[in-house]
């Protein structure tokens, strides 16, 4: 039997609901469709769990053969007359009926109890989704809803932990500012939901090639973020980075078939060294990530703080 | 007990006489007298013509006397004093004078639609349980049904009972189901009759719905004798009134020509019906049969209903009983199953095939899952 076997009785009983719930031991008295499954169910308890066609609980029964005896033949039980006058069966004799197509009838504390199971899915589904929307805003205070990256806030406030940890056990870190090359023109020609697309890849492909205890975040538009806590230049960050570079630029299917290919700039940023808070150990990386894009892209660059200097010379 | 609770009326073209009014039927069984009085004058407006032959008076020279005229001074002095103390107008042995004689006759009285009914049914030729003894007659038949443990073994009980005290040959009880079919669920029988009726089913249309109302409203109906010819009552219309006598709480009233002509095609000749009423609704009846005339005195037919009565009651709890016992059993299931914290809502196809499997479904869990039965359940996409 298949839901779709039954949707025209389970129309039927939704029309015919009171307080949300409708019950009915002859489905055929419905819908002739359901003489075609009768034996496998003749009766029907349906509990609408939404507003219009939405959501319900039923229950069905099966068929309940049954031999009544009734005293004469109950089809004459009374006839009229000649004279239009109505008129008793003369025969009270035992006859024998055959009752099909109906199920066993749903008793009142059935339907009863019915009631409080449809309250109870009802308040059920409530909280459910009551939890559901709960967890979509603890998601959104903290993630980038396009690529599943930490957010802006979280990126920072995830860099706070970094370095207050990195204090206490004289560690380093390493801030990588990744931004995309030319990501404008990609999107402006081959639309936003391309555009969307190789965020979506790029962000993915990036959080491979890190480790479980790193952290990647968007800052918003083509900017990323990446945190190495506990690595340095001595360490393997330069090959990071380097297999980052790789990643990012092999190519994109995008809708209609189209490869694109991207490549990012990378500024790096290291505490102690370069910076001690996480304000400026971001700055100094996008400054770091800066010079790379004057000089092409598809590269990167540790920040120098003799080149900031000069930069704040010239620009102030 | 309730498979043909939705069941269709099998005949809806004949519904229509159905609703026929059997109360203003106009006439009365010819075992009795009706007088129906104005009041406060108690004067009589409407009667049955059998003060003829009756009485030996002229029924259209009662029209427009007082009822002393039929009581007698002494009396009519009780009566009036009832009446006008709005005393309950009970059953009372009258002696009432006739052409010279006396005729011993049950006065019983009650009011309805504005008229004050009076009818006074012959004592003589009564099968009759005098003296009186609660004792015996119910106190026994109470135990006895009290101690009944299972309710079929009650059903049978009271049949028994009835027909002892009423000595009609056969006596059902008689029950409905939702949609008014009958079944005869006990059959208790003299020694020489056969069992004829139990475990059959008599369609809605048998008792139609205006004789339902009225079994509702009166404890019991009896017909005397199905080939005694009725009694007019004259006039047909009431002067005061302007409308026709209701007899609907009449003990004499005359059965519809239609009902007669059933009992001889059951080949019954007088019966008695008595109401069993359960929770202020028309649960069954308790239909006495007699293969030749039968009729009970007032206060053997008392004695009947009171029992009964009794009866419903011992129904009643036990139905009230089963009913809080299994509520109380499905709502701590649901109790139960309302604290576990998740339920897990499959899709109507996986809940098919889950339930092909019966254990997977039942009482047990849900409360209202028959065990032969199936869930579906549909969850849209939100």
């Amino acid at each position: 039997m298949t839901e779709e076997l039954l949707l025209p009785v389970i129309a039927r009983l939704q029309s015919i609901s009171a307080r949300g719930i409708a019950s009915s031991n002859m489905l055929a008295a419905l819908d002739p469709s359901a003489t075609s499954y009768a034996s496998e169910a003749s009766g029907a308890l349906y509990l609408r769990l939404t507003e219009g066609t939405g959501d319900y609980l039923l229950l069905l029964r099966r068929e309940l053969v049954e031999t009544l005896v009734w005293a004469g033949n109950p089809d004459k039980a009374d006839s009229l007359d000649e004279s239009g006058r109505l008129r008793p069966r003369a025969s009270f004799a035992a006859w024998k009926e055959t009752v099909r197509g109906y199920s066993q009838p749903w008793s009142d504390l059935e339907l009863e109890n019915a009631s409080f199971v449809r309250e109870h899915l009802l308040r059920l589904r409530e909280s459910e989704k009551l939890r559901k929307s709960e967890e979509q805003i603890r998601y959104l205070a903290k993630f980038d809803p396009l690529t599943g990256l930490l957010n802006r806030h979280a990126i920072n406030v995830k860099l706070e932990q970094c370095v207050k940890q990195a204090e206490s056990d004289h560690s380093q870190i390493v801030v990588l500012f990744v931004d995309l090359d030319h990501f404008k023109p990609i999107n402006d020609r081959y639309g936003h939901a391309a555009g969307d697309r190789i965020l979506k890849i790029t962000a993915k492909r990036m959080q491979h090639q890190v480790r479980s205890e790193d952290c990647a975040g968007r800052l918003g538009g083509d900017e990323f973020i990446i945190i190495l806590p506990g690595l340095s230049l001595e360490t393997n960050v330069l090959k990071v980075v380097e297999r980052i570079l790789r990643t990012v630029e092999e190519p994109i299917e995008i809708e209609g078939g189209a490869n694109v290919h991207v490549t990012a700039s990378i500024g790096l940023s290291r505490y102690p060294i370069d910076a001690t808070t996480s304000e400026a150990l971001i700055s100094r990386s996008d400054m770091a990530m800066y010079r790379v894009k004057e000089t092409g892209g598809n590269a990167f660059n540790l920040f120098r703080a003799d080149v900031a200097q000069d930069e704040n010379n010239t620009t102030g | 007990m309730d498979l043909l609770a939705e069941r269709v009326n099998p005949l809806p073209n004949l519904a229509e006489c159905a609703r026929e009014p059997i109360q203003i039927i106009g006439h009365i069984q010819p075992h009795g007298l009706l007088f129906a009085l104005s009041e406060p004058d108690l004067i009589i407006r409407q009667v049955s013509i059998n003060v003829g032959t009756l009485l030996k008076m002229s029924p259209e020279t009662l029209l427009g006397c007082s009822i002393e005229s039929v009581l007698g001074a002494q009396q009519f002095e009780t009566f009036r004093s009832q009446v006008l103390n709005n005393e309950p107008l009970s059953a009372k042995l009258l002696r009432i004078p006739a052409s010279g004689q006396l005729l011993e006759m049950h006065c019983i009285s009650h009011r309805y639609d504005g008229v004050l009914i009076v009818e006074l049914d012959l004592a003589q030729g009564t099968h009759s349980l005098e003296p009186i003894e609660l004792d015996s007659h119910v106190q026994i038949p109470l135990t006895r049904m009290e101690l009944a443990t299972e309710i079929p073994e009650l059903f049978r009980l009271a049949a028994e009972e009835i027909r002892r005290l009423s000595g009609f040959d056969r006596v059902m009880v008689y029950r409905f189901d939702k949609s008014w079919i009958g079944e005869v669920i006990a059959e208790a029988v003299g020694a020489t009759l056969p069992v004829l009726y139990l475990g059959s089913r008599f369609p809605e249309s048998d008792i139609p719905a205006q004789a339902r109302q009225l079994f509702l409203m009166n404890p019991s109906r009896s017909i005397a004798d199905v080939a005694a010819i009725p009694v007019p009552i004259i006039p047909e219309i009431g002067p005061v009134t302007g409308k026709p006598l209701d007899l609907t709480r009449s003990a004499l009233r005359s059965a519809a020509p239609i009902h007669l002509k059933y009992l001889r095609n059951m080949e019954v000749q007088s019966s008695m019906t008595l109401s069993i009423v359960v929770n202020h609704h028309l649960w069954g009846l308790m239909a006495c049969h007699g293969g030749g005339p039968h009729r009970l005195d007032q206060p053997t037919r008392s004695v009947c209903e009171l029992l009964v009565q009794i009866f419903a009651s011992q129904v009643t709890l036990r139905i009230n009983n089963a009913a809080l016992q299994s509520r109380l059993t499905s709502r701590g299931t649901l109790e139960k199953y309302g604290r576990r914290r998740s339920v897990r809502i499959i899709g109507p196809s996986r809940a098919l095939s889950k339930c092909s499997a019966p254990r997977f479904v039942g009482s047990r869990r849900f409360g209202v899952a028959h065990r032969r039965s199936h869930i579906v359940s549909r969850r849209n996409r939100d």
